[in-house]
């Protein structure tokens, strides 16, 4: 009966059932997962709060999938506890769960068609076969998907098979919607449309998502709250904003937007001296490294000028000039061999956009936008004795997108 | 349309004359009595089969085509070796059936029903039920001792030791089917070192006096085709989308309903491979029922080896062994039909 409530919310959507009473539908209390030798998860607490939209963002192999698994019920926390709705779920198998997953491959049943696929989870709550039927087809409707009923899921396209993965689980009017980077296989046009698409399905449910993604951009762009994981702990949880502008760890820093990362000398608790004399105001501190050592600094793009006329800033040579829609995308190659990226407005530039790459220009960095990320690494300085004069290997700002 | 039927009919045409011809030969060849002809022939069939067919192959490709898109040349060496030992003697097996026997082996040919008319008699009849029971039994019980291996394997085994427990599976093959079902005939018989011991220890009476019975024609059936349904199952298994078992559960089917519903619904043609492919053969079996059975255990194999073997009744044993091929042709046809029917559902 319980279950059937469930149901009846469809009809009804925005009446929640009385029963709904803990704050938090998902709670990670000190959970760690670990296979043979390899620690998925390291003692993790996490809350999802009712009906948010909430990412786990971390490179590959990181623990996001492992961490579903567990809110499904798939796995068994090797220490910890897990609370679905305020409620020990540990030993609850995963078909009394009141929980459903869009899986990374959909895992679409391809013996089934799509209104079958769609009504499965239904029937097994026994629900007559009429109101299946009806109760598929809006929810077919909801994401957007009509006219392929009675397809195979192998005669759709990967969109659609992923609208489908969305409804089946959706129609069951879950406590919880898991969903595994559902928009991984698609190309980036249908990947913007459907991160859009899945915004708009959560406002319209109000069933609390948790969205597995390892695509920064997609996790700033669609989350109330964004959780950063990084060798099965997570560093940061915070809401996209806090998570872009004020990282609390440096893997936070490097891995959520682009950032340039230069070396220099820690002089005072908020300055530092890169190789070329430049002194930088640091406006935070992520990893405490003693003054008077070497120290990884970061710098968005953003917080960087290139100008064409000697000021304050550091010289050095244009390498490379992109228009990035409204935007302007400059490499300056410094005098060290740093190379630093930099954008800004088109509107507002400071240089023109017909620059000739190799054209000798001046960099500024406004004054605290630099963070200390850390002492310098010391695998460099072990490698090799110079490395702390030679220049610091050039950094590609665009990092994150390796770990696809 | 046209260009496209007409090299597969002249190849036909061909086959079937070319068969005509050799079924003629026999009867009149076997009428002067010369034993040695029906092998000699059979492979003389061989010469003329693989003409015909290369030259309506030929033909097809000097149109700048190949036969239904397909190169079917790539058909010809496995086609020629049916027809010369599968089609050929089948026609043999029903020249044999129509004609009668007086004597002691003596044929005549022509065209008379008495042979079917005994093959149906009753002593077949209850024979060939008895074989039917027996392989259906004996398959069953090869499932239920084969599936949970396969499953197992396919599912848990680590990936990097599959290979070598499937290799551990097919190790009986390795020795002599005839050795490895000698071997059992002492395991089962009274005399086997294990019973006395248990005897001694009081834990058993008697020992269980397998040997010569149905029983152990049965435990035969099974242990020797074990491999041969393991094998199939297995690839089924090794190719089975295990998330869609945690997508079933995930959307509230109890562990068992996944299994039925997606599990076994997916992997049911390797299941139904496995099941034919044991039970083809064991409803042919007869070295298994001779030595285990030691005589006692009649399958229809066996009354179909003495009447060619031991009483040289050529009709009678032909005419059991074409009904034998019917029935089980039945059997094939299931096959088949549910086999196209899973493919065009989801492209195995
Ligand atoms: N079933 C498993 N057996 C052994 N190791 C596993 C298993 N599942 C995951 N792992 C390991 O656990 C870590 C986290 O995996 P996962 O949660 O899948 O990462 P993500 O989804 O973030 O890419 C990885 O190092 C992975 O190799
Ligand atoms: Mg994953």
């Amino acid at each position: 009966m319980a279950r059937l409530i469930g149901i009846r919310r469809l009809e009804q959507p925005g009446r929640a059932p009385a029963q709904r009473v803990a704050e938090h539908d998902v709670t990670f209390r000190e959970v760690s997962k670990v296979y043979d030798e390899t620690v998925a998860l390291d003692r993790v607490d996490l809350e999802v709060r009712r009906g948010e939209f909430l990412s786990l963002l971390g490179p590959s192999g990181c623990g996001k999938t492992t961490s579903l698994k567990l809110v499904a019920g798939f796995e068994r926390p090797t220490s910890g506890d897990v609370l679905i709705a305020g409620e020990a779920a540990v030993d609850v198998p995963p078909h009394r769960r009141d929980v459903n997953t869009v899986f990374q491959s959909y895992a679409l049943f391809p013996h089934l068609t799509v209104v079958d696929n769609v009504a499965y989870g239904l029937k097994q709550r026994g629900v007559s076969r009429r109101e299946r039927r009806l109760l598929a087809q809006q929810a077919l409707e909801l994401v957007d998907l009509r006219g392929r009923e009675h397809h195979r899921p192998a005669q759709l396209s990967g969109g659609q098979q992923q609208r489908v993965a969305l409804a089946r689980a959706l129609v069951l009017r879950p406590r919880v919607l898991l969903l595994d980077e559902p928009l991984g296989a698609l190309d980036h046009k249908l990947r913007q449309a459907m991160q859009i698409e899945l915004r708009r399905i959560h406002d319209e449910v109000g069933i609390t998502f948790v969205f597995v993604t390892h695509d920064q951009g997609e996790a700033i762009a669609m989350s109330d709250r964004v959780a950063v994981m990084n060798n099965g702990r997570i560093e940061q949880l915070d809401d996209p904003q806090r998570i872009y502008d004020v990282p609390a760890t440096p893997f936070v820093a490097e891995f959520v937007g682009d950032m340039n990362v230069l070396e220099g000398l820690r002089t005072a608790a908020d300055r530092v001296q890169l190789d070329d004399g430049t002194l930088l105001h640091v406006g935070r501190v992520l990893d405490e490294a003693p003054a008077g050592g070497r120290v990884r600094v970061g710098v968005r793009p953003e917080h960087t000028l290139v100008v064409q006329d000697e000021g304050s800033g550091r010289r050095g040579r244009l390498e490379a000039v992109m228009v990035v829609g409204h935007e302007l995308q400059l490499v300056v190659v410094m005098e060290d061999g740093t190379k630093v990226v930099s954008r800004q407005s088109r509107t507002d530039t400071a240089v023109g956009e017909a620059l000739e790459p190799g054209t000798r220009v001046w960099l500024e960095i406004a004054p605290g936008a630099a963070v200390v990320l850390g002492p310098a690494q010391p695998a460099q300085a072990d490698a090799a004795p110079l490395a702390a004069a030679a220049p610091s290997p050039a950094r590609n700002p665009q990092r994150k997108e390796k770990t696809a | 349309m046209i260009q496209r039927i007409y090299p597969r009919a002249l190849g036909g045409a061909a086959g079937l004359s070319v068969l005509a011809l050799g079924v003629l030969l026999y009867v009149g060849i076997g009428r002067l009595g010369l034993t040695l002809a029906p092998s000699l022939l059979l492979v003389l069939c061989t010469v003329p089969l693989y003409l015909a067919a290369s030259i309506a192959f030929g033909a097809a490709r000097r149109r700048g085509r190949r036969i239904g898109d397909y190169p079917l040349s790539l058909a010809l060496p496995s086609a020629t070796y049916f027809g010369a030992f599968f089609v050929v003697p089948t026609v043999f097996l029903a020249v044999f059936a129509v004609a009668s026997t007086t004597g002691y082996g003596v044929i005549h040919y022509g065209f008379s029903l008495d042979a079917f008319r005994t093959a149906l008699g009753s002593v077949y009849r209850e024979a060939f039920f008895r074989t039917l029971r027996m392989a259906a039994v004996g398959t069953v019980l090869t499932a239920l001792v084969g599936y949970p291996l396969a499953y197992w394997i396919a599912r848990y085994a680590p990936a990097r030791r599959k290979g070598l427990l499937v290799a551990l599976i097919l190790l009986p093959f390795l020795t002599s089917f005839l050795a490895r079902t000698l071997a059992m005939l002492l395991i089962l018989s009274d005399s086997f070192v294990a019973w006395h011991v248990l005897k001694t220890l009081h834990l058993i009476g008697d020992p269980p006096h397998l040997a010569d019975t149905t029983t152990a024609v049965q435990i035969g059936l099974v242990y020797n085709y074990l491999p041969l349904f393991i094998l199939p199952v297995f690839a089924a298994l090794e190719r089975m989308d295990w998330s869609l078992v945690n997508a079933a559960q995930d959307l509230g089917a109890s562990g068992f309903t996944a299994f039925r519903e997606i599990t076994l619904r997916l992997t049911a043609p390797g299941l139904l491979a496995g099941v034919l492919l044991v039970f083809i053969p064991m409803m042919g079996e007869y070295v298994i029922p001779f030595i285990l059975g030691g005589g006692r255990v009649d399958m229809a194999g066996n009354l179909i080896t003495r009447s060619f073997l031991e009483v040289s009744n050529y009709p009678v044993g032909s005419a059991a062994a074409l009904l034998m091929m019917g029935a089980l042709a039945v059997f094939l046809a299931v096959y088949i039909v549910l086999s196209v029917r899973s493919e065009e559902q989801y492209g195995a």
